[in-house]
């Protein structure tokens, strides 16, 4: 039934992590440096960053969630941890958003494990054309059947990388950042993961 | 739903507004005034910084990016500046050699309520806004409070203080010459306080040092050391400076490098210019000469129609009966000109050579046409191609000396001008100027804060162990170097071989300090030749023998002036 199912991996739509999902330059990059140099001076420059960041911060926590008063608290928890952790935190030239997304996804993951309670995954429709070539001839309650059932036998942490690459479009720089792995180890976990979802699928 | 996961379909997007309802900052910056991070009570206050002047740091420091590491070097040499960096990411930042021998704090109370201007020693003097404290909590203070501070003036107050020397600009190490540095706190009762904001200390710093002979004026940026990050930052805040002595003026206010760089420039341009005025001789085509691959053919040009003046005067001028062709130059298709040509233009370019323009329609050709000679012509033609390859000859070889001649002088020209920057570079650096820099700037944090300009680096050097006279092998030690012609101090690690950046000095010394706090130093000042000289692997120090707990003594051991 799905012997034509292609999974299509170049899905980069996110180009950055930063809050437009325009590119961010160099130049914002020092820019932004300062505005951290100056919040690790006074507590109160960090209002900057966090008026730029919240959203997607909390975008990203609701993904995972689907709850809207537990994203308000995971996120807070988020930029409470990254203003106490400020201190330490030191210009790698990455985004500043790389370290609160990386911290946002710790939070996430401490949050259910802590409470035992089952992740949320949220899938789109678009994730279908995304995932299968567009002229194939596709039952699309199989399709979210089969995709379950795949998706479902995924580790978490498996899971958690083709979340962020496939229905969520980070670049594998993004990935890579957020997860605190290598570009190179990121790309293959992805590879590895798709390879078996095919297999499965096409099973 | 799936048995691991909770999979959710076409969740509706929240929009912003509703997001934004969730944000509360002050709550947030509440909690954390009130939680603050766990080792935050351990730091010293006023210790940190803003650095409004990185992305004009990091344009001025660019320049020199490319300089310090000798990209492409032996792996041997990337593996000592990995091993030194390790080595000195272990060390404590700040780490006082002889910790007997670390410049006293001194301490001076007064109120904060009045501030003052206070003339702490023949080098030091503060002016302090009244009200210019707050504590941890961001409350103004009154009453007494201690200032306590301390001078670093020269190279030897560097290294017995242990303040590293160097600005790291985003992983590169540059030499930080010094006009005067100055640690100061502020503390009542003990404990620490800050300065508010927008209050400022106006700091007026002379030191005493030698500094090359170069212009000093308009050189030097104030920076503050940020422990945390174990790094110098740049201050956006001036420094006025007053020097008294007179200094060497350049006219241009530019470095070596930017001058030597311009300099290269206006000599590939004179020189590329001296080509472009004097002209290469044409070497003179054997027109005569068809090329093998070149095919011939014959023109019945008696059959042409519409014929223009010009074309009929040369047809009836020149007998170009039985004429065989070759084209010059061209790539064409034989056949075409065995397609009918209703029309053909003639024009003769002198030397046998013709113009043909064949014309049917919108369509047309044009080639150029040398007669295929052959017998007494050819003969007469290669004898007058030979006399005109002959003047080519000695006008090209003419051309050739005349042109060399010019480059030369070009290139002496510039050579006189690179060595006469050199001597005077060479002859400021040997006149050690003794004088007094006065350095006024306002501080706006409590840290430590230095007058600096950052310095090319220098060539880098292997030396493969540094030994003194009992054999003894400094290995895992820091290692200092001073070179007596600018007013900083370099270090260096000294593992199972010590890389070296040496400026270019005649008078360096170096020496390692040992776990009794005894020197062992070189016995005599080295200059750069000695250093960089191949045959040199072993530094040859003398260990000293003598408790060492006074800066005194260590100032007449090390500064042999």
């Amino acid at each position: 039934m799905f012997s034509n199912l292609q999974i299509n991996r170049s899905l980069a739509r996110k180009p950055s992590m930063g809050e437009t999902g325009k590119t961010i330059s160099e130049e914002a990059l020092l820019r932004e440096w300062e505005e951290i140099q100056a919040a690790q001076t006074n507590m109160q420059h960090f209002g900057v960053l966090y008026d730029r960041y919240y959203e997607s911060i909390f975008r990203f926590v609701f993904k995972r969630t689907a709850d809207e008063a537990l994203s308000a608290d995971l996120s807070s928890q988020v930029f409470f941890k990254a203003m106490q952790k400020l201190s330490t935190y030191s210009f790698q030239g990455v985004p500043f958003s790389a370290w609160l997304f990386r911290i946002a996804a710790n939070e996430v993951r401490l949050y259910f494990r802590k409470n035992q309670k089952q992740r949320v995954v949220m899938l789109e429709d678009k994730h279908y054309s995304d995932l299968i070539e567009e002229d194939d001839f596709i039952d699309v309650q199989a399709l979210q059947d089969a995709m379950i059932k795949a998706l479902d036998k995924l580790k978490p942490e498996d899971l958690e990388i083709l979340e962020l690459r496939i229905f969520e479009g980070y670049s594998y720089r993004d990935v890579a950042e957020i997860l605190n792995i290598s570009v190179a180890n990121a790309k293959v976990k992805v590879h590895r993961i798709v390879t078996r979802l095919k297999k499965q699928l096409n099973g | 739903m799936g048995n691991n996961y909770d999979f959710r379909f076409n969740e509706p997007p929240l929009n912003s507004k509703r997001i934004e309802q969730h944000k509360d900052f002050s709550a947030l910056l509440q909690k954390y005034q009130a939680e603050p991070a766990p080792d935050k009570k351990k730091k010293r206050p006023g210790m940190r910084v803003v650095w409004l002047g990185l992305t004009t740091a990091v344009a001025a420091a660019i320049a020199l990016l490319l300089i310090i590491r000798p990209f492409g070097s032996e792996v041997d040499t990337n593996d000592l500046f990995a091993a030194q960096d390790a080595y000195f990411a272990e060390q404590a930042f700040i780490q006082p050699p002889i910790p007997p021998a670390n410049p006293p704090v001194v301490k001076k109370t007064m109120r904060a309520e009045q501030g003052g201007a206070y003339k702490l020693n023949a080098n030091l003097s503060l002016v302090i806004p009244e009200m210019a404290f707050m504590d941890d909590r961001g409350r103004e203070i009154t009453g007494e409070v201690d200032l306590e501070y301390r001078e670093m003036h020269d190279p030897i107050d560097f290294f017995l203080s242990g303040i590293p020397m160097y600005y790291d600009s985003l992983g590169q190490k540059y030499q930080m010459e010094s006009a005067g540095m100055i640690e100061i706190f502020g503390f009542q009762e003990g404990n620490p306080v800050q300065l508010a904001p927008g209050k400022t200390i106006k700091v007026e710093l002379i030191s005493k040092a030698i500094f090359s002979g170069e212009s000093l004026a308009g050189n030097f940026s104030l920076f503050q050391l940020d422990t945390f990050q174990r790094r110098w930052v740049r201050s956006d805040l001036p420094v006025q400076q007053a020097i008294n002595y007179s200094s060497l003026e350049r006219s241009a206010d530019l470095d070596q490098v930017a001058f030597l760089q311009l300099l290269a420039e206006a000599e590939a341009d004179a020189i590329t210019q001296a080509e472009q005025n004097l002209p290469v001789p044409q070497k003179p085509i054997n027109t005569y000469e068809k090329p093998a691959s070149a095919p011939s053919f014959s023109l019945q040009l008696d059959d042409i129609e519409n014929a223009d003046a010009e074309t009929q005067s040369i047809l009836e001028q020149e007998d170009l009966t039985g004429v065989w062709w070759f084209a010059e130059g061209q790539s064409y298709d034989i056949s075409v000109l065995q397609a009918g040509w209703p029309e053909v233009q003639l024009r003769n370019k002198g030397d046998n050579l013709f113009e043909m323009t064949l014309i049917a329609g919108d369509s047309s050709l044009q080639l150029l046409l040398h007669p295929v000679l052959v017998g007494p012509e050819l003969e007469e033609a290669t004898e007058a191609f030979q006399v005109d390859l002959a003047n080519y000859t000695a006008a090209l070889q003419t051309w050739d000396q005349e042109l060399t001649a010019r480059k030369k002088n070009i290139r002496d020209s510039f050579a006189l001008k690179r060595q006469e920057l050199l001597n005077e570079q060479a002859a400021a650096v040997q006149s050690k100027r003794r004088g007094t820099i006065t350095s006024s700037f306002e501080v706006n944090a409590f840290g430590i804060w230095n007058c600096d300009r950052l310095l090319v680096p220098g060539e880098v050097k292997v030396i493969e162990k540094l030994e003194d006279q009992k054999g003894q092998v400094y290995q895992n030690h820091t290692a200092y170097l001073l070179d007596k012609n600018t007013n900083t101090l370099y270090h260096f690690y000294a593992g199972k071989k010590a890389l070296v950046e040496v400026p270019q000095s005649k008078d360096m010394m170096i020496w390692v300090v040992d776990k009794d706090n005894k020197i062992a130093v070189l016995p005599q000042p080295i200059d750069q030749e000695k250093l960089m000289d191949n045959s040199l692997e072993t530094l040859q120090l003398e260990w000293q023998d003598i408790e060492l707990s006074r800066p005194g003594d260590i100032r007449a051991l090390l500064d042999k002036d």
